[in-house]
């Protein structure tokens, strides 16, 4: 790390190293997504460590049958938060992590502040109706979960009878419980984020939802603890600190997450922008130190035995988690040659990477380049905040020809589709009337296409050049949209797209072809996921938090040291 | 019912999407009201009010007849949002926009608040002053139908009467179903086989 100090990469060679949104922007890629240093949750517990926040459980009210509250205060130099955790005893043919469920092992809601009694009692009555309920705006976040019942028992089982749980058996499904939603900004009369969004800790993206997570982990361990006590009093023992360390929160998305990207360009853009500019910043530097090399190669190694605990049932993911081992031996032997001694060493390696690689393999380069340079990138973790509203006004003042120019340069993937193929419009985003979330159809099997969501850009922004040119030279935009409401939002996008480049997915989310996992995994990237686990093309679950330090011990603990974790079955001979 | 502005935007935007308005445009409609809900203004009524009035009506008869005519009028009152987004979308400029029947007047002020510096919209016993910060109202704001309404830029604001705030706001049951019954339209019923395959949970989620 000591040349990122040193030696400050020339800005003109970053700005040319920069990817362009053309190569970023696929959904292929962008489905190959890693975490990095940026990863939201890493932010989250670099600062909670620097900031000394103290976490303690305040409240523990919890029957024999694992029903009750528990409350968890996290207070940082300026605010306090306080997650609230109702614990119930579900039904096993009530647990589902479908969105049409209505009950769950527990709920939780992220409170501003330290509740009183009567906001406990409150929020008893609404927090474990979910959905149903409904929230103030000093609450934050609103949440759920449900157990992973066969590792929840096995680990109650063993711990009530004074044994620890078998570590094979942690690392087959890595969570005591998954959440199924992580609500915010507003939903379900939560606080809005305008509230909070000037707030140093709170103001990042997913900041609020991300800590909320970081909570239910102790929770999780905490009610697994109290089962075994119940079932086993005196002989029951605590979760060995190693063994919990390797225990996350899971988290079971599906569509639901998927148009977000879409529907937040200006907050797209910005994410990629921090995480393109951290690897341009990389790849420009002109030498690499042995203290980055080291360290580089020490991730590597960890990364590449950790994939022992990336396990898929799914097809598709477990080949390329297959590929992307290969791609770390290629690595490896790639790094036996005298790479990283030439000029840009890194930028070297990365256009090898692009040349020898999957794009599993390519993007998790990526983010092993950038990792032995927090001095380099960190602070970038800190511009990754966006206002969408600043992105909507529209310039009306533009003549029509120069809109049709922008659109030609910025969505030219767009106007190449032929959008009367079936194929190209094969689907359509709507949303359910049965619980008002996003689904998808098939729009030449299913009814429903005339009221899709606007969600497929590209053919938005082909239906408006259509427009645009039978419209006379020199007519102002703002004339073509009194008259033509209906290409506003395309007009919208086109103008976007100009001013933030990385704002717009480069393809067509209506295809047949079309992954919607492709759209989760780069959102969950960002918050510093990992082992994703697809169930079918529109649904994954992932792990959150694994191997990260719990609060107890980020007093003596590295707070960003756990996203390739260090293993005593990995570490080196 | 005590609602966030991100859910009273949310709402907006899809009743006006329910009730006809074109996406991009249904947006500046949930943008509009969330702006004059922040300022405890009744945007969420007047739209319904709008609404209702408009339901069925299609777009090119809430714009104006011809835009180069001195006072702009349509076939039925011109519609404070497809009008206001074309003024917003102007910059305003200097000239003072003189409008015909206009419905819901109130709803022009959030735009007049994004394009210059200040700006002033004018009718019979309503006059508001418009800055980024909130607004200056003298008059009673709520008409559903003004007959003439001016628009322009303004020297500068004496006085803020409503300012913006992040936050809760009360939006009275009967209107919030009301727009709800809107936004309703925008919704597909499900099928079973649309359940399964639109969410694409599959039936084995627990373990």
């Amino acid at each position: 790390m000591a040349d990122a100090k040193t030696v400050v990469p020339d800005d003109a060679r970053v700005s040319e190293l920069m990817r362009t949104p053309q190569e970023v922007m696929r959904l292929a890629r962008m489905g190959a997504s890693h975490q990095t240093r940026l990863s939201f949750m890493r932010a989250i517990l670099r600062r909670v460590k620097r900031e000394g926040w103290q976490v303690k459980r305040t409240v523990w009210d919890v029957d024999d049958k694992g029903v009750g509250v528990g409350v968890y205060e996290a207070r940082g130099p300026e605010h306090t938060y306080s997650l609230i955790a109702y614990a119930n005893d579900l039904p096993p043919e009530k647990r589902s992590d479908r969105v049409i469920a209505t009950e769950w092992d527990a709920t939780f809601a992220l409170f501003d502040g330290v509740p009183t009694q009567a906001d406990i009692d409150r929020l008893r009555d609404n927090v474990p109706k979910q959905e149903a309920g409904r929230c103030a705006a000093s609450e934050l976040v609103l949440s759920r979960a449900n157990r992973s019942v066969r590792l929840f028992d096995h680990v109650a089982d063993c711990l009530s009878q004074g044994r620890q749980p078998d570590v094979q058996e942690i690392d087959k499904v890595g969570y005591l419980m998954r959440t199924t939603a992580v609500y915010g900004n507003g939903k379900f009369g939560l606080a809005d984020r305008d509230l909070y969004a000037r707030r140093e800790e709170a103001g990042g993206p997913f900041r609020v939802e991300l800590m909320a997570v970081w909570l239910i982990r102790v929770f999780t361990v905490d009610i697994v603890e109290h089962m075994a006590r119940i079932r086993g009093g005196a002989k029951a023992v605590p979760l060995d600190r190693e063994i919990r360390r390797r225990l996350g929160v899971g988290n079971s998305t599906g569509l639901g997450m998927a148009p977000f990207l879409v529907t937040h360009p200006a907050l797209l853009n910005a994410w990629i922008t921090a995480r393109e500019t951290a690897l341009a910043r990389v790849r420009a530097l002109p030498a690499a130190n042995a203290d980055t090399i080291r360290h580089f190669r020490d991730q590597l190694d960890r990364a590449h035995a950790g994939l022992e605990r990336w396990r898929t049932p799914d097809e598709r993911q477990s080949m390329r988690v297959c590929d992307l081992a290969d791609d770390f031996d290629k690595l490896k032997t790639h790094l036996q040659t005298d790479a990283l001694m030439s000029a840009e060493p890194w930028n070297e390696l990365y256009l090898w990477a692009t040349g020898n690689l999957t794009l599993e393999g390519q993007e998790a380069v990526c983010s092993l380049m950038i990792e032995p340079h927090g001095d380099l990138v960190d602070e970038l973790a800190g511009d990754m905040a966006a206002d969408e509203r600043r992105a909507f006004a529209i310039d009306g003042t533009m003549r029509v020809e120069a809109v049709a120019g922008l659109a030609a340069r910025h969505f030219d993937w767009a106007l190449a589709t032929d959008f009367d193929l079936a194929d190209q419009t094969a689907r359509f985003w709507y949303v359910s009337e049965e619980k008002l979330e996003p689904r998808l159809g098939e729009r030449h099997e299913e009814d429903g296409a005339e009221l899709e969501q606007r969600l497929g850009i590209g053919r938005e922004v082909a239906m408006m050049m259509a427009a645009l040119e039978k419209e006379p030279k020199g007519t102002l935009l703002a004339e073509f949209l009194l008259r033509h409401p209906e290409h506003r939002h395309a007009v919208r996008r086109v103008q976007v797209a100009a001013q933030l480049p990385y704002a717009e997915i480069h393809d067509n989310v209506l295809s047949s072809t079309m992954m919607p996992i492709d759209m989760l995994r780069c959102k969950l990237a960002f918050f510093g996921a990992s082992r994703f686990d697809p169930k079918s093309d529109r649904w994954v679950r992932i792990t959150m938090y694994a191997d990260a330090p719990f609060p107890d011990e980020m007093e003596d603990m590295d707070a960003d040291d756990w996203a390739w974790p260090l293993f005593n079955e990995n570490r080196p001979a | 019912m005590i609602v966030s502005l991100n859910e009273a935007e949310g709402m907006a935007t899809k009743a006006a999407w329910g009730a006809g308005r074109p996406w991009g445009l249904a947006q500046e409609a949930g943008r509009a009201v969330s702006g004059l809900e922040s300022m405890r203004l009744p945007g969420a009524e007047l739209l319904l009010g709008l609404l209702v009035a408009t339901d069925g009506v299609p777009c090119e008869k809430l714009g104006p007849v011809s835009m180069q005519s001195e006072c702009w009028q349509a076939e039925y009152p011109l519609c404070p949002v497809l009008v206001g987004a074309f003024i917003a979308d102007m910059r305003m400029q200097s000239k003072e926009m003189v409008l015909g029947r206009v419905h819901a007047p109130l709803l022009l002020a959030p735009f007049g608040q994004t394009v210059s510096e200040t700006s002033v919209i004018s009718w019979s016993n309503c006059t508001i002053s418009a800055c980024d910060e909130g607004l200056h109202v003298q008059g009673a704001p709520n008409a559903q139908v003004a007959e003439q309404v001016l628009m322009g830029p303004c020297e500068s604001i004496t006085e803020i009467t409503h300012h913006r705030r992040p936050g809760a706001v009360d939006i009275a049951d009967e209107i919030w179903e009301a727009l709800s019954a809107f936004a309703h339209r925008t919704y597909v019923p499900a099928s079973e086989a649309s359940r399964l395959k639109g969410a694409g949970a599959g039936l084995t989620d627990n373990d």
